[in-house]
């Protein structure tokens, strides 16, 4: 049995302890947000966060969780107002969507950790993050949003 | 008319023909109080206007593009208009050109505009024919504004949801008189995407999603 905090619920999952967190969250929570997209850290559709940092659930043994606190796309707010999310609808960014929650969460840590991050630090931060509609652009200027929305600007 | 499995086959093939109107429908739950005109379009009596979109999202935007097809054509509000995914059943949602209901090739738009222009027509025809019909003037004298009809001369108006019952029971035309360009609200400009909500909220469910009863999902243990 191994304890963690998802999206602020305490949950406890009979698995093995070597299972990926990307499984415990989708078929075990039924938490279908993050996405599977290659199973090897290449592309960053399923990232989400571990004590606020952001992690490819797909190659995060569940035990590197155990007792930490996990956030998945449906967590980072309550309504879908985190001003990532904002910035994302007001964009217009996604196509298909498949890669998309992995880029919020993704853009949601660099934003925590650089408030208000150059083109550089974006492309930086969001290079793991593939996504094959090609919607980079929109990401950038949707990140640039969000950083003005959370600095009131 | 009540819609067999025989009429389906008949209308498929008149579809074939060149007569892409659609059927009308009185099936389940639009048997009352809902003005079906055809399989894309469905009219409550509180004037809620469903489109049944037979061109999936896939992120080509159709989710978006069918809708403001159909809401320029019928006179509707883009804004309150409901959309829901047609299921699968070719002989009311195939494709009118490659007459498959499979998609691809950015097909969407230039396949059905002039279908869902034509089946979203014929309903403002028939919605503005029950108007004139409740007020006894000519067909002419009537107009439509964003989900009214309007009587012209004398400024009489009702609302498109208080003549689903009258629209009904008329004949759908066949060749129906299409707007303008220059009278189109939404087609050719940027409007925001329905998708987009449940996209960024995890909310959208794609294949790898899909949970039945009993389903099991298995996973591969590779050898050390």
């Amino acid at each position: 049995m191994i304890s963690l905090t998802v999206n602020g619920k305490p949950q406890q999952v009979d698995v093995e302890p070597d299972v990926p967190l990307l499984w415990v969250v989708r078929e075990n929570l039924a938490l279908t947000g993050t996405k599977y997209g290659c199973g090897m850290a290449l592309c960053g559709a399923c990232t989400v966060h571990v004590d606020g940092q952001a992690v490819r659930a797909c190659v995060t043994p569940v035990s590197a969780a155990a007792g930490k606190t996990v956030t998945t796309i449906e967590g980072l707010s309550v309504t879908g107002d985190h001003p990532v999310q904002k910035a994302w609808m007001d964009v217009d960014v996604p196509q298909c969507g498949f890669c998309q929650p992995g880029q919020i969460m993704s853009a949601a840590a660099l934003l925590a950790a650089k408030p208000t991050p150059t083109d550089t630090d974006i492309d930086d931060a969001m290079s793991g993050n593939i996504c094959r509609c090609g919607t980079y652009q929109r990401i950038r200027a949707a990140i640039h949003k969000a950083a003005a929305m959370k600095g009131g600007r | 008319m009540r819609v067999s499995r025989r009429s389906l086959i008949k209308g498929g093939l008149a579809a074939g023909a060149g007569l892409a109107i659609g059927f009308p429908l009185h099936l389940g739950a639009q048997a009352r109080g809902v003005f079906a005109p055809n399989q894309w379009i469905q009219i409550d009596r509180d004037g809620v206007v469903t489109m049944i979109n037979s061109v999936p999202e896939m992120g080509q935007g159709s989710l978006t593009t069918s809708p403001m097809i159909i809401a320029d054509e019928l006179d509707t509000d883009l804004a309150t208009m409901k959309v829901v995914q047609a299921p699968a059943n070719p002989a009311l949602y195939a494709n009118p050109v490659t007459k498959a209901q499979a998609y691809g090739g950015s097909r969407g738009v230039r396949d059905h505009i002039e279908t869902f222009r034509k089946a979203a027509a014929a309903a403002r025809a028939m919605l503005k024919q029950a108007a004139a019909n409740e007020w006894g003037v000519p067909v002419e004298q009537v107009e439509t504004e964003l989900d009214t009809v309007v009587h012209t001369p004398s400024g009489r108006t009702l609302r498109y949801g208080q003549l689903v019952e009258k629209a009904a029971q008329l004949p759908v035309p066949q060749n129906p008189t299409l707007k303008t360009p220059d009278r189109f609200r939404y087609i050719g400009k940027a409007v925001k995407r329905r998708d987009t909500p449940d996209k960024v909220t995890g909310k959208a469910i794609f294949g790898m999603d899909v949970s039945l009863p009993g389903m099991l999902a298995p996973p591969s243990s590779a050898a050390p």
